[in-house]
């Protein structure tokens, strides 16, 4: 992949209205005014849906190493993401589970993902316990890597944030930009969600 | 006794078919999503994405840019925020429930929600902001007084551990004399989702309270005014958090000097902080121009497009 898709660009270039239009199903009074608000209302679907699959294969193209290497380790099980839920959120959420856990005697525990946001992309892990469980997943991670509590992104507690995947969605011209750079920052930045890390996530507190 | 073999038999030879085929299916499941993987990275995604024509995103660009610069005039201009009055909850950068971690706490705003509306709470706004609410929600004119009214939380109306988040009932008196009971029910949800049939058990809870009412209405309350999936949609109406603290604070006028407006005005600013992510207090170059829009004249923004 040598580029991130148009749409997708367009969908952060305008992340406000696509949003509002697009994700919510909103109106914004400016085009609702307009004669032709019905092919407009098309259009935003349409590029929203392509962005959405262009999500999703940029998204499957920053993780599939890392999910292989996870798996192999057998540290833990992990969710197989489904595709319509990445592409509609923009992200991809993987329940994660003691290799030996029955999924359906206990309830979830441990989640991480890999979202699309308005600076790039944000690797994130949560733990059931809220805000105070934030601090013990802190505590797994090696000193230098830069994580935010949940309370900065405004998102659920128990909720950890690491340092954004920079996309500059803004300086693109034509909504073209390179993927390349941004997939093998992802890889890096994946590489935080080890095995050791998994292993001591789900069993060291 | 051969019948009895013959059962046993046949139930073990049914369980092992069982025990294969649900292992087979996860080691399928597996190797399909690998397949997924290895297909998206190594030959690319085809013909698979949709195929979008650079003028679609050229006139989009232009769409938006003009929506924009509209929106933006609406709200006031550019500098916006300091036309507004200095207390107006937007210029405040303290949120109520931010400073406790419970910004999106949904129990800590549906309580809140009630002891606002509710006429015997000390906030001293008597029935101020309940009239305002069930003038939004009944869509009714000036023309109605309330006479009696009780507002709870979290209420169940049968044994089940199902509570909505906020019942309101009474009477009021409308022009003409006319006497009528009353009846609201408030389901929010900020980030969590409806559990099974969450609204549709409510509706079955207060299945009589609804019938009895002169006038009911059930109240889906969310961030961005969706439809509930648990319920008969018909049944329930959507409301945005930001819809409601606007139409309260349009209120504030007439709460001058009343013990419980410095609460109203710390809320209001924290559900556009800690709800809507809006960064009250400051000008910033992302600032979110329509959901300001929504706050500050929500007869122009903030509709659905199937309205």
């Amino acid at each position: 992949m040598s580029e991130i898709g148009k749409s997708l660009v367009f969908f952060f270039q305008y992340y406000e209205e696509m949003t509002r239009l697009y994700s919510e199903g909103g109106t914004i009074p400016g085009i609702d005014a307009k004669p032709d608000r019905k092919s407009i209302l098309e259009k935003v679907d349409e590029v929203g849906r392509a962005a959405g699959v262009e999500a999703y294969s940029l998204l499957i193209a920053c993780t599939s190493d890392w999910l292989t290497k996870l798996e192999a380790k057998n540290v833990a099980r992990i969710s197989s993401p489904r595709r319509k839920a990445i592409e509609a959120n923009f992200g991809m959420t993987l329940d994660v589970r003691s290799p030996n856990e029955k999924q359906s005697l206990s309830p979830l525990k441990r989640q991480m993902g890999l979202h699309f946001g308005d600076d790039g992309l944000l690797p994130w892990v949560w733990s059931r316990g809220g805000v105070q469980v934030e601090r013990k997943i802190f505590g797994l991670l090696p000193a230098n890597v830069e994580r935010f509590a949940s309370k900065a992104y405004g998102w659920n507690g128990g909720a950890v944030v690491f340092s954004p995947i920079k996309i500059p969605w803004e300086t693109a011209t034509h909504f073209t930009l390179d993927a390349s750079a941004v997939i093998d920052e992802a890889k890096q930045a994946l590489e935080i969600l080890s095995p050791q890390f998994l292993d001591a996530f789900l069993n060291g507190w | 006794m051969s019948a009895q073999f013959g059962r046993a038999d046949r139930f073990i030879c049914d369980l092992q078919k069982v025990c294969a085929a649900s292992q087979a299916f996860t080691g399928s499941e597996k190797f399909l999503s690998n397949l997924d993987r290895v297909h998206q990275v190594e030959l690319g995604m085809g013909g698979m994405i949709p195929q979008i024509a650079p003028s679609t995103l050229g006139e989009l660009d232009k769409v938006f840019k003009q929506a924009k610069i509209e929106a933006i005039s609406q709200i006031g201009g550019s500098d916006y925020l300091e036309k507004l009055p200095a207390n107006h909850p937007l210029r405040c950068s303290v949120s109520l429930f931010g400073s406790l971690d419970f910004g999106l706490r949904e129990t800590a705003h549906t309580r809140t929600l009630a002891w606002l509306m509710d006429p015997f709470a000390n906030h001293g706004f008597g029935v101020s902001l309940l009239w305002v609410f069930l003038k939004l929600v009944f869509s009714l004119d000036d023309d109605f007084q309330i006479e009696k009214a009780e507002v709870r939380s979290e209420v169940s109306g049968d044994e089940s551990r199902d509570r909505v988040d906020i019942h309101l009932s009474g009477m009021w008196t409308r022009s003409g004399g006319k006497v009528e009971s009353w009846l609201v029910l408030v389901e929010a949800k900020i980030e969590a989702d409806e559990s099974l049939d969450q609204c549709g058990k409510y509706e079955s809870q207060f299945r009589q309270g609804i019938k009895s009412a002169d006038m009911a209405r059930l109240i889906f309350l969310t961030t961005d005014g969706r439809r509930p999936t648990s319920a008969s949609r018909h049944k329930w109406d959507s409301l945005s958090f930001i819809r409601l603290v606007s139409v309260f604070w349009k209120e504030s006028h007439a709460l001058m000097g009343m013990q419980g407006l410095e609460f109203l005005r710390l809320y209001v600013t924290g559900v556009l902080t800690d709800v809507y992510n809006i960064q009250c207090g400051k000008l910033s170059s992302k600032d979110h121009v329509y959901l300001i829009g929504d706050f500050l004249s929500p007869g122009s923004f903030g509709g659905k497009r199937d309205e």
